[in-house]
């Protein structure tokens, strides 16, 4: 290195010292003191105690925890898919040209913008048995009153319908995306007399491939960590058919007092997402295109 | 580049100035008090805090609203900036004693001469854990049967005279219910009313039956508890869970409107506590309800009530907890927790209390409730450091038995089971701190008898 190299090396690190230090006290500190008391009988309160792998031997025969894991991967399996592709289909829709097109990817995207204690609170108005505005519509139909939060056949389909309203986000992305696709690959297929539906399978949907897997992890991620929208609606019930990973999480650190226990489950979740990240990149690595390559 | 390095210094200074504490400048110590009340209730507080501040200028007492208190507290503790006093509900006592999050207060008490004689016995037991007192109790409230005396007499019953047994109350179901085709008009009594409930683990009590033995075995599987549960679930089952289940449900969101089942006479009775009366008030100004002990299985049990009250606690790592106490002090005379009560409402927890406070109370069922407290069949929740796993479980077993999924008695046994095996895992552990923990207890408790200075 010269002189001049090693002092800009120093000049540099210099300014972003303080962002090193707050990514060392707000990031990593946090990251491994977390690592470190899930190895640890803790409270918050007292000292902690370190008890080895303790934690995680009692999470495996949690049934709690088992079941909470389990109402997640379900709440996720029935949630992925309806938010995948309902933002892609809202975002086809918004990028096809029409009159008024900005108002309605405005109003497609607004609901992404609630607070979601705001967005939980509403929803459990508009899911009310008796007054919500969700039963008064199907009983337009003769349909007779559901009870959505309050029975533990419908409780899970309840938290997945917030969840599908609030996709503005991803279809944001993808209408982005969808105008990045090259209009000559458009006109290349028009002219050997592609459908409208092959020109999207063959064109557009290569072409987004990379923004679809983008989405696809950030979903996964988003919906394993879902809580406050339950939390504020049915807080776990009825008889934990909505408690949810990370719900028994925080209950287990600041209502139970047991710090310990949570940051073990905190790894644990973790290293689940990790996993599925992993798994959907494998799986999704043949298919996707990334045109820069090129 | 020369000046890099000091602005940078300069740049991160500032977000930590915050921390750092501004002095007082009037000279008096200054408390930080949190409490979990807002609106009357706050001001019912703010009322004696003032007084308080006005009645002596030594110490400044500033009383702040918090919501998730006990969540708060645990990190200020942690972050060694706790508060100097604050209020929540007597179930924190065990916990919160056990990890060393508050102080006992026998030698203040000692040394003021505040004695358990001074308080009904329910309130002053739910401060206590290992013989050690550890807050002081500043209002309490009974849960009892509130009933819609114009109901009654329409149906041709007694308002004077509500049901007393189960049995009873089951009788005037019929009188009361009205059903048009699959809706209801009106419905007698539901023991579940919201998800969740306040009191999942009360109904055991009304049948005979109880929680635990006291010290170290829950008996939830007891035959009193079974039966309890069973009769929760022979509601849905008789008046058909889809016909009921959206009462039910409503209460949810509207418990604090004028759209509240019990408020706006879809229900006619209803099993809540002393504040029921500030809702009507509000919310339902003509309606007449009388108040009465919640019927029970057999007569004798008849009198059987929910007790709770708020404690005033010092934290533990609070700077000075000599003036906590004098706060603390004044809070618990007779005339401070009087002004309290009256603005909450509440029953005063203390054994004597003025004619005045009577006479002058808002709750027109005053009477009820402060009998209620007194009687010999007040219970509260079992004093176990995993109280809120087993309030959940329990919340657990309650939706269970309603919604038909498994047999009450299987529910409680996997509750039972569950609770057992976490309560003796805490008890092994308090059974390898406790030592080192009396020691520091027996410690503060003899230098604050002594009034040694605490700095």
């Amino acid at each position: 290195m010269t002189p001049v190299e090693r002092r800009d090396l120093r000049v540099g690190l210099l300014f972003i010292s303080p962002w090193i230090m707050g990514f060392g006290a707000f990031m990593l500190y946090p990251l491994g003191a977390s690592l470190y008391y899930s190895l640890c009988d803790y409270s918050v309160l007292s000292t902690p105690v370190f008890t080895g792998l303790h934690n995680y031997t009692t999470l495996a025969r949690d049934d709690v925890f088992l079941q909470a894991l389990s109402n997640t991967l379900i709440y996720g399996a029935m949630a992925l898919p309806v938010t995948m592709v309902l933002s892609l289909a809202l975002a086809l829709l918004l990028h096809a040209p029409f009159p008024g097109r900005g108002v309605f990817r405005t109003v497609f995207f607004l609901p992404s913008l609630v607070p979601l204690v705001a967005m939980a609170i509403l929803w459990k108005w508009l899911l009310n048995v008796d007054h919500g505005l969700i039963n008064h519509f199907l009983g337009w139909f003769e349909i007779p009153p559901v009870d959505w939060l309050g029975s533990v056949r419908w409780s899970k389909v309840s938290m997945v319908l917030p969840a599908a309203w609030g996709i503005g986000g991803a279809m944001v992305i993808y209408l982005a995306s969808l105008q990045d696709v090259p209009v000559h690959l458009y006109e290349a297929a028009k002219l050997d007399g592609a459908s409208y539906w092959r020109q999207f399978w063959h064109v557009t949907l290569p072409v987004i491939s990379p923004v679809i897997y983008f989405n696809l992890i950030m979903t996964i991620i988003g919906l394993l960590q879902v809580f406050v929208v339950p939390y504020i609606m049915t807080e776990g019930g009825p008889s934990r058919s909505t408690l949810f990973y990370v719900q028994y999480l925080y209950d287990t650190a600041f209502r139970y007092l047991r710090m310990g226990y949570a940051c073990a489950m905190a790894w644990i979740l973790f290293v689940i997402i990790l996993g599925l990240t992993l798994l959907a990149t494998w799986a999704t690595a043949k298919r996707i295109y990334y045109m820069a390559e090129e | 580049m020369r000046l890099v390095v000091p602005v940078l210094l300069l740049a991160l200074t500032v977000p930590l100035s915050g921390c750092s504490k501004a002095p007082a400048t009037d000279g008096k110590i200054h408390l930080k008090y949190w409490a979990v009340w807002n609106g009357f209730e706050l001001e019912a507080m703010r009322s004696v805090v003032d007084l308080f501040n006005r009645s002596q200028d030594r110490i400044h007492v500033d009383l702040l609203s918090i919501s998730f208190l006990e969540r708060k507290l645990l990190v200020a503790t942690a972050g060694g900036n706790p508060p100097d006093i604050f209020s929540l509900g007597y179930e924190w006592v065990v916990d919160y004693a056990q990890k060393n999050a508050i102080l006992p207060l026998d030698g203040y008490l000692e040394r003021a001469g505040i004695k358990r004689e001074d308080y009904i016995p329910v309130f002053w037991d739910q401060c206590l854990f290992d013989n050690r007192v550890w807050g002081l109790p500043i209002n309490g409230s009974c849960i009892a049967f509130h009933y819609n005396k114009a109901h009654f007499r329409e149906a041709g019953l007694d308002p004077g005279n509500p049901p007393k047994t189960l049995a009873e109350l089951e009788a005037i179901e019929p009188k009361l219910n009205r059903f048009s085709g699959n809706r209801i008009e009106r419905l007698a009594f539901i023991p579940s009313s919201q998800d969740p409930d306040w009191w999942p683990y009360c109904w055991p009590w009304f049948f005979g039956g109880e929680l635990w033995d006291g010290k170290d075995k829950l008996t939830l599987t007891s035959p009193e508890c079974v039966e309890a549960y069973e009769w929760v679930a022979s509601f849905p089952k008789r008046l058909g869970a889809a016909r009921i289940q959206p009462l039910r449900a409503s209460f949810g969101n509207l418990f604090a409107s004028s759209q509240n089942p019990f408020l706006s006479g879809k229900l006619s009775c209803l099993f809540q506590g002393s504040w029921m009366a500030s809702f009507v008030e509000k919310y339902a100004p003509g309606l007449e309800f009388g108040v009465a002990p919640m019927p029970t299985k057999t007569q004798d049990l008849y009198g059987t009530t929910v007790v709770e009250g708020d404690v005033i606690f010092i934290p533990a790592g609070t700077k000075d907890p000599d003036a906590s106490f004098e706060f603390i002090k004044f809070v618990a005379s007779q005339r401070g927790t009087e002004l309290f009560c009256t603005g909450m409402r509440s029953v005063n927890p203390r054994a004597v209390r003025s004619e005045e406070f009577m006479r002058n109370h808002p709750n027109p069922n005053i009477e009820q409730f402060d009998a209620l407290a007194r009687g010999d069949k007040a219970h509260y929740a079992p004093k176990v450091s995993i109280w809120y796993e087993m309030l959940d479980e329990m919340q657990v077993v309650l939706s269970q038995a309603w919604l038909h999924q498994i047999p009450p008695a299987r529910a409680l046994a996997k509750a039972q089971d569950r609770l057992q095996a976490r309560l003796e895992q805490e008890l092994e552990r308090w059974r390898l701190v406790s030592r080192a923990r009396h020691a520091e207890w027996d410690a503060f408790i003899e230098k604050s008898r002594k009034g040694v200075p605490l700095q």
